[in-house]
């Protein structure tokens, strides 16, 4: 019992520390930028005492880009974590179950076909990815919805919805301009209005997804199991699909197609804490909050004044560790 | 008592069981013999409410279980599939606290009776020491008793086993069968198991159930099912049958048949 007590205190205190490590980033992407503010600064101006331009700076520029930013890394981390206990597959993200495609060729058709209606790009790329999820899980039923079937439905799904992009991309060569930035994900001119969007999916995802983190636990140990066990395999499956689903999709409709987030923060959480989701879950939400706050903050000040899209940098820490992943076996897993 | 009538069930177009009738005798060791593709599995399956019956009816006491909703079914019925995932990390006590799921809230939360009961099935299946070790770090055997364990924990009356012994060395076993023997002997829970092994199936049950081509074709005891014609009828070998009082009905195989 000792020994049980120590390890789940070991995750608890980890956990904590990956808070901090939170805590931190936010501080730092509110400090940093063009106009460097101090912590004093910033405490003033977030218990309303502060004033001038530092005011104007923190609560009308960087606050709400840190607080989008820390949502979507929250939101994508847990959409990722998700899929990955579902489909017992390790490299599961929110593009497996059609939402970047989805929310992809929504966007894109908008922004090429109908760019003066661009005010709708956030409701038009969520509905894009809530339809692919459900026509990719509708797809993969057959008697029941089994993990594999779901996997290869959503390549196949996506593959297509890539067609229609890169169709669309050709055929409006002079548009395409408008659609780089939406493909590559960012956080630039992110506003309060933005976070208003976000608030109620990831705090209702996220509050969700804890609760059902036993269930997932359970499912992880197989659908047979989980059903001797007295779990609803495919209620459960659902509810959880739904909730990935719902999570990515608002965080790709707002931020774009930010790529391998949801792949690589539910691995690097389980590497400290192990696969227990009860752990998982808020060790993978704060490690994502980190992950893409400091790489936002880094992205704006590496060829300051210029800019680099998150996405740009997400990508580039992504790719080696996805190919670190296929090295330890991963994708045989 | 867990039975079914007129079941006939399959995957797909094909059907594997057809209008089969089987009534489980309560606080019993029932094993279900048979060669590959006879349907074994899948009848367990279709008890267990797995696989959907295509006619007919499986039915729990008086209730039928499509009737039954899966967290009361699993506090009537355990399941241990031939597979389960080990899912790295997971140490042998968080396994066999899964076994409590169906007598828990929705929130999950342990209350000390269910760790109590958690402890006490680790203790009885004689893995208390390696109680944290991660499920993965397990060999076959220990693994196969962490499984029992949570079959344990689960606190059902019938437990069903589909291949408990498969992959196991002769050592591993004897140990799970011993265990399994436990079940009934020792908590009272009623027993039904697919085995391969026929001389294990005759020292370990009190019925055995034999299946071929989707139908059940003999069920009684040991004594009167192990028969050297049984043996020829349904698995294509010549045999000679022993009986013993240490051993019970065993045999020992001559050849393959020749089929003519």
């Amino acid at each position: 019992m000792t020994e049980s007590r120590n390890r789940n205190s070991k995750r608890r205190l980890l956990i904590i520390l990956f808070a901090l490590l939170a805590v931190v980033s936010l501080l730092l992407s509110l400090s940093m930028g063009s106009v460097k503010i101090s912590l004093s600064n910033i405490l003033n101006v977030l218990t309303g005492s502060g004033s001038g331009i530092d005011e104007q700076i923190i609560w009308n520029i960087r606050l709400p880009r840190t607080v989008v930013a820390a949502l979507v890394g929250m939101s994508l981390s847990l959409s990722g974590g998700i899929l990955q206990g579902i489909m017992r597959n390790p490299l599961a993200s929110p593009n497996i179950i059609g939402v970047s495609a989805g929310a992809g060729f929504a966007g894109i058709l908008l922004l090429i076909a109908f760019p003066e209606n661009i005010s709708l790009l956030v409701p038009f790329s969520f509905l894009g990815a809530m339809s692919t999820t459900v026509i990719i899980y509708t797809i993969a039923w057959k008697g029941g919805s089994d993990p594999h079937r779901l996997i290869l439905t959503g390549v196949g799904v996506s593959a297509f919805l890539g067609a229609g992009i890169q169709s669309l991309m050709i055929f409006f060569p002079d548009r395409v301009q408008n659609v780089i930035g939406f493909m590559v994900g960012g956080l630039a001119a992110r506003s309060w209005e933005h976070v208003s969007i976000l608030v109620p999916y990831a705090a209702a995802g996220t509050c969700l997804a804890l609760l059902m983190s036993k269930r997932l636990n359970i499912l992880m140990m197989g659908d047979e199991t989980a059903k001797s066990l007295g779990l609803n395999v495919e209620g459960t499956r659902i509810v959880l699909i739904t909730i990935s689903s719902v999570l990515a999709a608002a965080s790709v409709s707002i931020v774009g197609l930010l790529g391998f987030v949801g792949l690589i923060v539910p691995h690097v959480a389980r590497m400290f804490v192990g696969s227990d989701y009860r752990y998982l879950f808020p060790a993978s939400a704060f490690i994502g909050i980190a992950l893409i706050v400091y790489c936002d903050t880094f992205a704006r000040m590496i060829l300051d004044p210029v800019e680099l899209p998150v996405g740009v940098i997400m990508a580039a820490l992504g790719g080696p560790f996805f190919l670190y992943l296929l090295r330890r076996g991963g994708a045989n897993a | 008592m867990l039975k079914c009538t007129g079941v006939t069930g399959g995957y797909g177009k094909e059907l594997v069981i057809r209008e089969l009738n089987f009534s489980l005798p309560e606080k019993k060791t029932t094993t279900i013999i048979g060669p590959n593709g006879s349907g074994k599995s899948t009848l367990l399956r279709i008890l267990t409410g797995n696989l959907k019956a295509r006619t007919g009816t499986v039915s729990v006491g008086d209730r039928e279980i499509k009737t039954v909703r899966a967290k009361e079914l699993a506090r009537m019925i355990t399941f241990m599939p031939q597979v389960s995932k080990t899912v790295p990390g997971f140490t042998v006590r968080d396994i066999v606290g899964y076994g409590r799921f169906p007598h828990l809230k929705f929130s999950g939360k342990m209350t000390p009776h269910d760790n109590e009961i958690v402890d006490w099935a680790i203790e009885s299946v004689g893995l208390t020491r390696y109680r944290e070790r991660p499920a993965n770090n397990l060999s076959g055997g220990e693994f196969q008793r962490a499984r029992l364990a949570m079959a344990i924990a689960q606190e059902s009356e019938t437990i069903i086993l589909d291949e408990p012994t498969t992959f196991l060395d002769i050592n591993h076993q004897l140990h799970v069968l011993e265990l399994i023997e436990k079940l009934k002997t020792g908590l009272g829970k009623t027993v039904l198991m697919v085995l391969h092994d026929i001389n294990q199936a005759a020292r370990y049950s009190d019925n055995i159930v034999v299946m071929k081509e989707g139908s059940i074709i003999a069920d009684g005891s040991p004594e009167l099912i192990i028969t050297e014609a049984l043996l020829k009828d349904v698995f294509s070998i010549n045999a000679r049958v022993f009986t013993d009082h240490c051993h019970g009905r065993y045999f020992l195989p001559d050849s393959v048949c020749q089929k003519s």
